[in-house]
Order: structure tokens, then C-alpha cells, then sequence
């Protein structure tokens, strides 16, 4: 092994690891390796990634606490260390790392609540799709939809929407009622648009690539699902990229 | 590039500041006074928002693109899906600068978040315009290697910094941006002369330079870029415009970010300092 990366080897087993740095300190690293002096570079990987996590999960940071959510995220990264530069990029499978802590296993709605600030915060970069003209539709006997990369249901058993509300009022919350959203990247943010259970269970059909009859035949319409009415929302927020007659 | 296919010039040896995200819907709404703009190319990759809004304002402003993780300093070859990212964002933006920082952050498939200091070794020196030239292939232009801020002192001996650097623009063809304020927070904390430092440094490869401030803390200088250019950044910048001339300078702000006025500000007091310095002729937009 080159002796650059061998010593690049140990200088990143000492910022991630303490105790690795401790390990390490008899060697001759650097002359002005102290203990204090490398722990600068391990703050800086650490306290740079937290400080990404808690601008991704806001919402998630005020309901566990700061402190909580510190030390959580410096399990996430000592765990799933970043592998992408872009830091942007970093913190996918915080949520389900949150959902694995036993100091959350009484509290699987904090979890919910980041996979909901996840999921908004990769539609936030994403280009949104612009609204789908439903005329495709007239004289086709039947008909699927191309799901938009910009577009995304989101279904939690809990109200994870209202979870991360910083205006919202906590106390106040049935933690049992769910949350089902369309989700879709618009010019100024992310548009979330709550829907009822059938209205979602008939749009991931089609999503999933269900012809638009097997769809409404798996999910008629009935006093909270206007089947037309849903169609013309998801494309109207450019949840369909496109329609096609079959 | 403005609609009319016009590719602004490269930016006037005055001052430019860093765009972060907090000032990116007021200088999409308005053209500030300053030479250019400089975004770290890891926030804007890519086909999504953040690219649309950089080429929007590239449309009216001299932009410069400054990477932050191909780890070059790194004994691995840069990431090959990280490096085609960075050569798209180059190509689709013309930018007026393209710089990068004598320094390493992946460790195999990890990346460490941080600009880690590198010895100034033979093998090094191998490593590092091997990666740059890697670089300048990918990209076809030159590109500018940014000196760190340091806190370790290897224990291999190896070449002093300046003569690390001047020896890497001589084997690749790149060029220098000068962080002045890692000069000084690098001198503070291995103990050596910054005035010294900037003197030993080749006349003629300096393409930018970089102002930012730091703090203290423990008996060190910690490069945080979350405050004010302080006045002993300021006082060094004015040496290294006597011996260099004056450059395209940035100033630099990641943290407590101000309203863009006071960097606009500080940005106009880089510009007075480089023509008190002496500046024979400041050369227009």
C-alpha cells in the first residue's frame, strides 16, 4: 500500500472513530497530531453533516429535541457515513434509521414524520412536471398514465404532515389518523395535496401501471373518492407525465 | 451565457462574492454590483431547481464554479460518476473560473465531508497532477487548486507548501487560487511567517483569490468562513496584490450569512484595497 494512502487510511479511521483515534495516537500520523488537533477535522465531518440532516429534517429536529436529534444523527453518520460528495444527497435512510432506534420504538410517527421531510426534500430539487392535458382521455376506450419522476404518494399511518407543521399544535393530534398526500415538485416548492384513502389507493394503481379501468373497477366512486375529480387534480400538479390510450 | 449566445468575458480582477442559498432568490431578481458570482459545484449539479437557477443567473452574471469533493488530493483516482457530473456543470455553465483544493475527502467509497490536508511528499506531488490532470482532461480548461487551512503538521518531511504548489503548476498547467485566509490561520497554527509564505510563491500562477474569515479557538485559528474578513486577512490580501497584482477576488461567507449588502460591502472594500495597493490599472468588466 502507497504511503499516502496508508496514511490517509488511518487519518479517516481517526475522524470518524474515536476510538480509532485513540489507537492511533502512538503512531507517528503527524508531529502535531494531538488529540485536539484531529478532533478539529472530526468535528468538522460530524457537525457538517448534522448540521445538513437538521436543515433536511426541521420538522423531525423540533419533535425529538434538539439534543435527541443530535445524538441520533451521530449514530445516522457513524452508521451510513456519507458516499456522495454532495451533501445534498445525504440522509435517505435517516428516516428507517430513526424507525430502528429503540429510543423511538413508542414513537414510529417521528420516523414517519422524517420519511414525509425526506420525501419533500428530494421533490424540492426535482423539476416539476407541468400539468397533464386530460383530452387524451375523450374517445379512448381505455387508457394508462406515466407516472412523473416529479410526483410522489406518500401514505403514513399517522399525520405526518401535521407532524412537521411548525405551526402546528401537538397536543391536539390523533396520532393514529393517517396522512396520504400527493406530493409534486412545483415552481415554488413542493405542492402536498392531501387525499382520501380510496383517491390514493386508485392513484398508486395507476401509478403502478394499471389500466385506468382496472383502476376504477378496483375503486369505485363513492361519497369521498370522486374518481374525476382526483384524475383532474394529479394532472392539473403534474403528477402524469403523460397519458396514453390503450 | 446571455440568450444571444454572448459568453461573458472572464471576470474583471475585482471582487466577486460566494452565492449561497440564502441570497439566491435576490440576486435571481437583480444583477448585484459585484465582478462575478462563485457557487460551490456540488450545490447546483445535476438537471434539477438548482441547476435551472444557476443558468438563469449566469445569463447576466460572470459566474465561477469552485468543487469542493473530487478529492484530489486523495491517493484514488477522482470518482469517475462525481468527476462526469462536475465536467457536464462546467460545460453546460461556461464558467468564468473553475477551481478546486489541494486536499482529499474520500476515503474508498466514503466521503469525509471536509478539506483534509495532504503531506507534501513526492508521491504526493505524483498523486495530485496525476488527479489534476485528470481533471483539466475532463473539463478541457484550466483549472485553479486552492491551498487549505492546516491544523497538522505531518511528520514526514516533505517540500514546503509553496514549493508544493509551484511544482503542481508546473507539471499540469493549472493554476493558483490564493486563499489568503488560509495563509493566515495556516501560519498561526504550524507557526511559520504568512508574509514569508506569500513571498516564496511564484510571481505569475495565481489566478484567484479567496477572503474569508475565522475564529479562534484553544490557541487555534479554525477556517470557519462565518465571519467578517478580519483585518490581519486584510493586511495580508494588500501584500499579495503588491506581488501579485491584483486578481479576481472572492469573498467568502458559509456560515452566519449575512444580507448580501454587507458582502456586496466587503467585496467594494477588496476592490479599494487592491487599488491602494498599488494596482497600476484595474482592468474593466
Amino acid at each position: 500500500m502507497s504511503a499516502l494512502r496508508e496514511l490517509q487510511r488511518d487519518m479517516a479511521s481517526a475522524i470518524r472513530d474515536a476510538a480509532a483515534a485513540e489507537r492511533l495516537a502512538p503512531r507517528p500520523l503527524a508531529a502535531l497530531a494531538t488529540p485536539q488537533r484531529l478532533a478539529i477535522h472530526a468535528r468538522n465531518y460530524r457537525a457538517g453533516l448534522t448540521a445538513a440532516l437538521a436543515s433536511i429534517f426541521p420538522g423531525t429536529q423540533r419533535l425529538t429535541g434538539e439534543g435527541f436529534f443530535a445524538f441520533a444523527a451521530a449514530g445516522f453518520i457513524a452508521k451510513s457515513p456519507p458516499r456522495d460528495p454532495i451533501v445534498a444527497h445525504y440522509g435517505d435512510a435517516f428516516p428507517a434509521f430513526l424507525a430502528g432506534l429503540p429510543a423511538l420504538a413508542a414513537s414510529r410517527w417521528v420516523a414517519e414524520a422524517a420519511r414525509l421531510e425526506w420525501t419533500v426534500h428530494a421533490l424540492g430539487a426535482a423539476r416539476p412536471t407541468p400539468p397533464c392535458d386530460l383530452a387524451a382521455l375523450s374517445g379512448a376506450s381505455d387508457a394508462r398514465v406515466v407516472w412523473s419522476p416529479a410526483a410522489i404518494l406518500f401514505d403514513a399511518p399517522c399525520p405526518a404532515a401535521d407532524l412537521i407543521d411548525p405551526d402546528g399544535d401537538l397536543a391536539a393530534l390523533d396520532l393514529a389518523r393517517p396522512c396520504r398526500l400527493l406530493l409534486a415538485a412545483a415552481p415554488d416548492g413542493v405542492v402536498q395535496h392531501a387525499l382520501s384513502a380510496a383517491a390514493c389507493a386508485f392513484l398508486q394503481s395507476l401509478r403502478d401501471g394499471a389500466r385506468l379501468s382496472d383502476a376504477l373497477a378496483a375503486h369505485p366512486p363513492s361519497p369521498a373518492f370522486d374518481p374525476p375529480a382526483t384524475l383532474r387534480s394529479a394532472a392539473r400538479l403534474g403528477a402524469f407525465a403523460a397519458i396514453t390510450p390503450v | 451565457m446571455r440568450e444571444d449566445g454572448h459568453i461573458p468575458a472572464a471576470p474583471a480582477r475585482r471582487a466577486g462574492i460566494g452565492l449561497r442559498a440564502p441570497h439566491l432568490n435576490a440576486v435571481l431578481g437583480g444583477r448585484p454590483p459585484v465582478s462575478f458570482l462563485e457557487v460551490h459545484a456540488e450545490n447546483h449539479m445535476g438537471d434539477g431547481r438548482a441547476f435551472e437557477a444557476l443558468a438563469a443567473i449566469r445569463r447576466d452574471n460572470a459566474v465561477s464554479i469552485h468543487g469542493v469533493g473530487l478529492s484530489l488530493g486523495g491517493a484514488d483516482t477522482p470518482d469517475p460518476v462525481h468527476l462526469a457530473r462536475f465536467a457536464e456543470l462546467v460545460r453546460r455553465i461556461q464558467p468564468v473560473l473553475v477551481s478546486e483544493h489541494l486536499s482529499w475527502c474520500r476515503d474508498g467509497e466514503i466521503y469525509l465531508n471536509d478539506l483534509l490536508p495532504i503531506p507534501y511528499t513526492a508521491e504526493a506531488l505524483d498523486r495530485v497532477a496525476r488527479n489534476v490532470d485528470i481533471v483539466q482532461q475532463a473539463i478541457g480548461r484550466r483549472l485553479l487548486m486552492e491551498n487549505p487551512s492546516h491544523y497538522l503538521a505531518f511528520a514526514e518531511p516533505g517540500a514546503r507548501e509553496t514549493e508544493f504548489l509551484a511544482a503542481l503548476c508546473r507539471r499540469t498547467g493549472c493554476g493558483l487560487l490564493l486563499d489568503v485566509n488560509n495563509v493566515v490561520v495556516s501560519a498561526a497554527n504550524l507557526g511559520f511567517d504568512p508574509y514569508g509564505w506569500i513571498d516564496a510563491l511564484p510571481v505569475g500562477l495565481v489566478g484567484e483569490i479567496h477572503l474569508a474569515g475565522h475564529e479562534a479557538e484553544d490557541g487555534l485559528l479554525i477556517d470557519t468562513h462565518g465571519a467578517p474578513v478580519p483585518p490581519d486577512v486584510w493586511a495580508l490580501y494588500a501584500h499579495a496584490i503588491r506581488r501579485f497584482g491584483p486578481q479576481p477576488t472572492l469573498i467568502e461567507r458559509d456560515r452566519n450569512i449575512p444580507p448580501l449588502d454587507e458582502l456586496v460591502a466587503e467585496a467594494a472594500a477588496a476592490d479599494r484595497i487592491a487599488t491602494d495597493a498599488g494596482a497600476p490599472h484595474v482592468r474593466a468588466a
